[in-house]
């Protein structure tokens, strides 16, 4: 009767409709009494009343029931009691071999909705990525969605972080190291060279300049440059795996060996700072042992 | 050389189940090798707890099972010894109190959420049982790099009981970029709280077609970020399993069978729901749509009383003020064959409910 309230006019149409009134955050929809053959549940409110069933999920989508054979309403046929974990697993474009990269325990709907960083990637790649159910370590079909890897600079990181280096950036010398073991008979002019260890990975060093938040705010801060001096001191003894990669096409996945070591400019009056870390090949990025051995394959 | 008297250093509330360290300090005099604590009720002033230790370090630890009380308010003091047993003089008197852990956790972002928008405020919440009021927190943005790049600053609560809700808007958030943020709070009995390094991720361009799994690239950072787009929806029947018909409906014609979802989703907004049904029981309830509250909007149809070749449909919002009858025209009685398409549409506080069948 809002009518009487000034609502609308009275004697009009609509002077009898009730008050508006709203049920706020549904969470349970429950269905009975008929053959149901299609649900669908939308944020979209503005098309056009149809009879046509819906034939995709779409952004809006929130629910979508089809009674084929089951009373799935998701966007994936896999339920809880089918799924124990989700693997996400990345390969180049073209090659066969996946690299399991991430692997989330489900529990509950809420532990599917996730979000990660991969910093594993190379420069100017074309990567596959895929979601793969898994129910008590039997793996279910491969959903792929393909990305291009491209960045700029040089960075270090591990699998909680990433920083890039953007100013000052030089590679030490590096090496290749290998084991040589030397036998020298008595009676032989030369010595006996013995190469039987598989020792093969790489050392060297890297420096680069502190610049604080400069490439947004074009300002060097001299208090964000220090702070961000000793963010990176703490990141770098983190006693983390870290990977090392830049725009040439280099990857590394090393350890910090040694002492991070600051050296400061004092004709800019200290505030600008080289850092220089040396490192040691722990892994081939590639290889997903010496991944899982070094902790870039986390469970969560 | 005498013992001097020692300096004992302010404690902040802990939780019994915890213990905790108290520390002092000697300024010249003899060398302690050991110190005995006396907390007392602050309260009553009776004696509750004495613990003594034998180390050259300056403090006390006292164990989880020192029989002290959450809720409550001490006062202690120690005394040194030396080598010889002498005991130096009391120390300063100090007052805490014993509280027990607080939750510090964020309500409305966890690690992997995605958050669709440019703007977002970090929503932090703390809980103490025995009512110790929070003073104050910060709540940190930082860039993949963990550096912090924003700041709520120190906010001041006033709050007085141990229930607190804070958050604090951050803006200039980049598309497809991932974050992290962190709280840090402080009790009024001086503890410390800190939530974990929480990763979430902005999004708030949407590809046009839906994908379930967004991976995204991101040049500046030097990462590829990876967005799970799953939705997991699994319903509930009675019976269990529901009987389908030739695997393309599912017959819910029987008394007390029925279909529910109840977890994976939440309607915060407007929505429309439409449902492709044959032979509804008239009368009956056909949709139904609830809310925590126990509120709820709900569908049947029923033989037009002006015609029976004829039916309609009548939708009920009943949020316990109004129950209201959306009554639009009646429809042609569906045959066995004939399906019908309900739609139910709520914008703001306004619903429509339409139907329409078809062969």
């Amino acid at each position: 009767m809002i009518g009487l309230l000034g609502y609308n006019f009275l004697l009009d149409g609509n002077s009898l409709d009730p008050s508006p009134t709203t049920i706020k955050n549904v969470d349970e929809v429950k269905i009975s009494n008929a053959e149901f053959d299609e649900l669908e549940l939308t944020k979209d409110v503005l098309s056009p009343f149809t009879t046509d069933m819906p034939t995709e999920w779409t952004n809006d989508s929130i629910m979508q029931a089809t009674f084929q054979g089951n009373l799935v309403a998701g966007n994936v046929l896999a339920t809880l009691d089918t799924l124990t974990s989700i693997r996400i697993k990345r390969r180049e474009f073209g090659t066969f071999n996946w690299l399991t990269i991430r692997e989330v325990m489900v529990n509950t709907v809420e532990d599917i909705i996730f979000t990660f960083v991969d910093v594993t990637n190379k420069y100017n790649t074309d990567y596959e990525y895929a979601w793969v159910p898994v129910l008590n370590g039997a793996e279910g079909e491969y959903t792929i969605v393909g990305v291009h890897s491209i960045f700029r600079g040089t960075f270090i990181a591990d699998m909680d972080s990433i920083y890039k280096f953007r100013a000052g950036v030089a590679y030490g010398q590096s090496q290749q190291v290998q084991q040589v073991g030397v036998f020298s008979p008595l009676n032989k002019k030369y010595p006996i060279y013995i190469t039987n260890g598989a020792l093969n990975y790489q050392t060297g060093s890297l420096s680069g300049t502190i610049l604080g938040n400069y490439e947004n705010t074009h300002i060097l801060n001299r208090q964000e440059m220090v702070a961000q001096k000793d963010a990176l001191l703490q990141f770098l003894v983190n006693k983390k795996a870290k990977i090392i990669k830049d725009d040439n096409g280099n990857i590394w996945m090393v350890c910090i060996i040694d002492n991070p070591t600051i050296s400061y400019n004092p004709n800019w009056g200290n505030n600008m700072m080289n850092v220089n870390v040396s490192y040691s090949e722990v892994g081939d990025i590639d290889n997903e042992d010496d991944r899982r051995n070094v902790g870039f394959v986390p469970t969560i | 050389m005498a013992l001097t008297k020692p300096i004992l250093f302010e404690a902040t509330a802990f939780d019994v189940q915890d213990g905790y360290t108290f520390r002092y300090n000697v300024i010249s005099g003899e060398q302690p090798t050991g110190a005995t604590i006396y907390i007392f009720n602050n309260i009553s002033g009776s004696l509750v707890y004495q613990y003594s230790v034998t180390s050259f370090r300056f403090e006390i630890t006292i164990p989880s099972n020192s029989g002290l009380v959450n809720g409550v308010y001490y006062s202690a003091y120690i005394t040194t010894k030396n080598a010889g047993g002498d005991e130096s003089p009391q120390s300063n008197t100090i007052q805490f109190y014993c509280y027990t852990n607080p939750t510090w956790v964020f309500t409305n972002v966890s690690t992997g959420s995605i958050v669709e928008g440019s703007t977002f405020a970090p929503e932090i919440s703390y809980q103490q049982i025995e009512d110790e009021p929070l003073m104050s927190y910060i709540i940190n943005l930082y860039d993949t790099e963990q550096i912090q790049i924003a700041t709520s600053g120190t906010k001041y609560t006033s709050s007085t009981t141990g229930s607190f809700i804070g958050s604090y808007t951050f803006g200039g958030f980049e598309d497809a970029t991932s974050y992290y943020v962190k709280a840090i709070g402080q009790t009024l009995g001086g503890t410390i709280l800190e939530t974990e390094m929480i990763l979430f991720t902005i999004r708030y361009v949407s590809p046009e077609t839906y994908s379930q799994f967004i991976v995204t690239n991101n040049c500046d950072g030097g990462y590829i970020t990876y967005t799970s787009n799953v939705v997991l929806i699994d319903g509930k029947s009675n019976p269990s399993p529901p009987t389908y018909i030739d695997n393309e409906l599912v017959d819910l014609k029987q008394e007390d069978s029925w279909v529910v979802w109840d977890d994976g989703f939440q309607v915060s907004d407007n929505y429309t729901l439409k449902a492709w049904i044959k032979n509804p029981n008239i009368g009956r309830p056909l949709i139904k749509l609830t809310n925590p509250n126990g509120e709820f909007v709900e569908v049947y149809i029923y033989t037009d009383p002006n015609d029976e070749d004829k039916v309609f449909v009548e939708l009920l919002v009943d949020n316990g003020k109004y129950v209201i009858n959306t009554l639009p025209d009646s429809i042609n009685k569906p045959t066995s064959t004939d399906e019908l398409c309900i739609q139910i549409r709520c914008i703001d506080n306004i619903y429509q409910i339409l139907m329409e069948g078809y062969e």
